[in-house]
């Protein structure tokens, strides 16, 4: 009786999950129609699929020590999200309505973009903040720095923008994401230097929406891999993105820079970025070899226990920097205080540094 | 010893001549189950653990009005409490979750069987006559009864505390879109009914322990044990790949029913597999219990 009730819990618990998870039944997933690379490109560049909802898994293999509590927590902070793995459920109908809602342990954060209103609020301290949209601001502006490449589809625009001569662009064998059968669309670099094997996309076989975005360095699991593992087409509620600050909150307002202001001044918007950000960086190479040069300065962030961590992750070299490693991005650290950062081998860093002294 | 006294006395009644139609038999059950629940709810020991799980939330709701914390100080929901007492509800069981409501639970499911067997009450009981398998539902119903009547005292005492404290406002839930207090209770409401299939679990599992051995002190230690194993397992990152099954992985769950999309499916899934480990401990405490030897 026992060994049958074992049993049968066991086979309840796993039969749907294989059921619904694979093509073992044979149902449902057909092959797809065989598609060039520049066909599927050209299809993703003109999706025309406005609305989706669905979850989404991030996950990052850094080999970074993650956070105490970081796979819990809804922080949309980049120190949690650069080791576990983070489920956020997503809605979108269209540019101008979208919401991201970060899931935690009894925590949630939430990014909701309303017409020309931006909202975030967070769950444990209950902050809110809002910005007004100008009618003209680019894409990457309307979501806050630290999510940006969160969503299988904003990761997979970062990567398709990126392509360039150096790219070798194929077509893989058909995958199965979120229950869809998918076309797999592979970057890969043509030139050495550079830690990324392969960049795997992908793409939904009958709307061209990419579903799964894995980025491999040189182990055999993606170092970082962000997919839906449901999603659905229909429109969502317009509830969903109707946010009201909650009574008796504390509404912080931010304001975004136009498009049209930042080109009109760039030296007032450099002199924007550098109050907000206390390290002005600058881009050595290009494409997949590029590193971004900067100095950290004394930043508020870097404070004990980043110190800590810094000092048991990096490499000191002969001549006194240190190197910090990991499966896809390395960093440098001068000695004067300078930092080097990039998917490209210590090599390159090296070469980087020594050509940008001083 | 007055309460095993006191449990012989209470079911000696109970045997029926045996041209008893069935509809006594059912009466006889629900007896013995009213017989058992008294015994455990007369039980000073018992009393004082509910008492100490009332005081969680009145500790906590009056630690509130004394300080006022800052937002995203201390357990979750604290900061929120001064704005609305139904807060108070979700921080006192959160609090109570990983070690109070274990604790409890495993006292009164590790001493449910082996506390009879080491009183050598446990043969009495059975020549009533009570079949084992009837004794086991019996015993089932009243921890099942008993781990309610815990989880409730946590909330409903925190709802009061709470209430009076602070007042019942508009529900400001997890991902920031405000709701009635009407609603927020009815979430309430759920999120207790969910912490009670959580834990009864564990419950089934002090069922299971408490047949093993005649030791009642043991099977209670070893059904804390079982929780407190599970929680460290679930805090090494490099098992992350048994988090998902494990017992007390999906305990603090109840949050997504605090959210503006609650996903529905994945309650439902944590709710079975809660069920799932009840089912697996409660057979084999059968198992256990119809094959072995009752020699006290």
């Amino acid at each position: 009786m026992p060994v049958v009730t074992a049993g049968l819990v066991a086979a309840a618990a796993v039969l749907p999950g294989s059921a619904f998870s694979s093509a073992a039944f044979g149902n449902g997933h057909t092959a797809l129609q065989p598609r060039t690379p520049a066909e599927l490109l050209a299809a993703v560049r003109t999706s025309s699929v406005r609305s989706v909802s669905g979850t989404v898994v991030e996950t990052t293999r850094l080999g970074l020590p993650p956070l105490p509590g970081a796979d819990r927590s809804a922080s949309l902070q980049w120190q949690s999200l650069v080791a576990g793995s983070h489920t956020a459920r997503v809605w979108a109908d269209g540019p101008g309505r979208q919401r991201l809602a970060m899931l935690g342990q009894l925590a949630e954060s939430d990014v909701v973009r309303n017409g020309q209103d931006l909202w975030t609020y967070a769950s444990d301290t209950t902050a809110v903040t809002h910005a007004v949209v100008p009618s003209d601001a680019s894409k990457a502006m309307t979501a806050p720095a630290d999510i940006r490449g969160f969503t299988p589809q904003a990761a997979a625009d970062k990567a398709l923008q990126a392509i360039d001569p150096t790219t070798a662009v194929s077509v893989r064998a058909d995958a199965v994401v979120a229950g869809r059968t998918t076309y797999t669309l592979r970057l890969a670099p043509r030139t050495a230097g550079s830690t990324i094997r392969q960049v795997l996309i992908a793409v939904d076989g009958a709307t061209s929406v990419p579903l799964r975005v894995q980025v491999y360095g040189a182990g055999s699991s993606p170092a970082f891999e962000t997919a839906f593992t449901d999603i659905s087409f229909a429109r969502p509620a317009a509830t969903v993105f109707a946010f009201v600050p909650p009574a008796g909150a504390s509404v912080t307002t931010r304001s975004l820079l136009s498009r049209t202001q930042a080109g009109s001044s760039d030296k007032a918007a450099a002199r924007l970025r550098a109050a907000a950000e206390p390290m002005a960086s600058m881009m050595i190479g290009s494409g997949w070899t590029s590193i971004a040069a900067f100095r950290p300065g004394n930043s508020p962030r870097r404070d004990a226990s980043t110190a800590t961590m810094l000092d048991q992750l990096s490499t000191v070299q002969p001549n006194g920097d240190r190197l910090v490693r990991t499966p896809l991005v390395n960093a440098l650290l001068t000695r004067d205080g300078r930092a080097f950062v990039g998917a490209v081998t210590p090599e390159l860093l090296l070469r980087a540094a020594a050509g940008n002294a001083g | 010893m007055s309460s095993a006294e006191m449990s012989t006395a209470e079911v000696t009644v109970l045997p029926r001549p045996s041209f008893a139609p069935p509809r006594t038999q059912r009466g006889a059950f629900w007896r013995l189950y009213r017989s058992e629940m008294r015994l455990l709810l007369r039980r000073r020991r018992n009393i004082a653990l509910l008492a100490v799980l009332a005081i969680v939330p009145l500790l906590i709701g009056v630690a509130v009005k004394i300080s006022t914390p800052r937002n995203g100080e201390g357990p979750a929901f604290l900061g929120q409490i001064t704005g609305n007492g139904l807060f108070l509800v979700f921080t006192a069981l959160t609090v109570a979750l990983p070690l109070f409501l274990p604790l409890v639970i495993g006292v009164v499911a590790g001493d449910s069987i082996a506390g009879e067997a080491g009183n050598g009450t446990l043969r009495y009981l059975l020549t009533v006559p009570v079949t084992r398998t009837r004794l086991l539902a019996v015993k089932t119903l009243g921890v099942a009864s008993f781990t309610a009547l815990a989880v409730l005292t946590v909330a409903l005492v925190g709802l009061v505390v709470g209430g009076v404290l602070f007042g019942l406002h508009a529900f400001t839930l997890l991902s920031g879109d405000t709701v009635s207090a009407a609603s927020g209770l009815v979430r309430a409401v759920f999120v207790a009914a969910y912490v009670v299939i959580a834990l009864f679990a564990l419950a089934a599992g002090g069922l299971f322990i408490s047949t093993l051995t005649e030791n009642a002190i043991a099977a209670m230690a070893t059904t804390i044990g079982l929780a407190v194993f599970s929680a460290l397992l679930d805090a090494v990152p490099q098992l992350d790949r048994i988090h998902g099954a494990l017992l007390t992985d999906h305990w603090l769950g109840f949050g997504e029913l605090l959210r503006s999309n609650v996903d529905a499916a994945a309650l439902i899934r944590w709710s079975l597999l809660h069920l799932g480990y009840a089912a697996v401990f409660l057979s084999l405490a059968w198992a256990r219990l119809s094959t072995k030897d009752i020699t006290s």
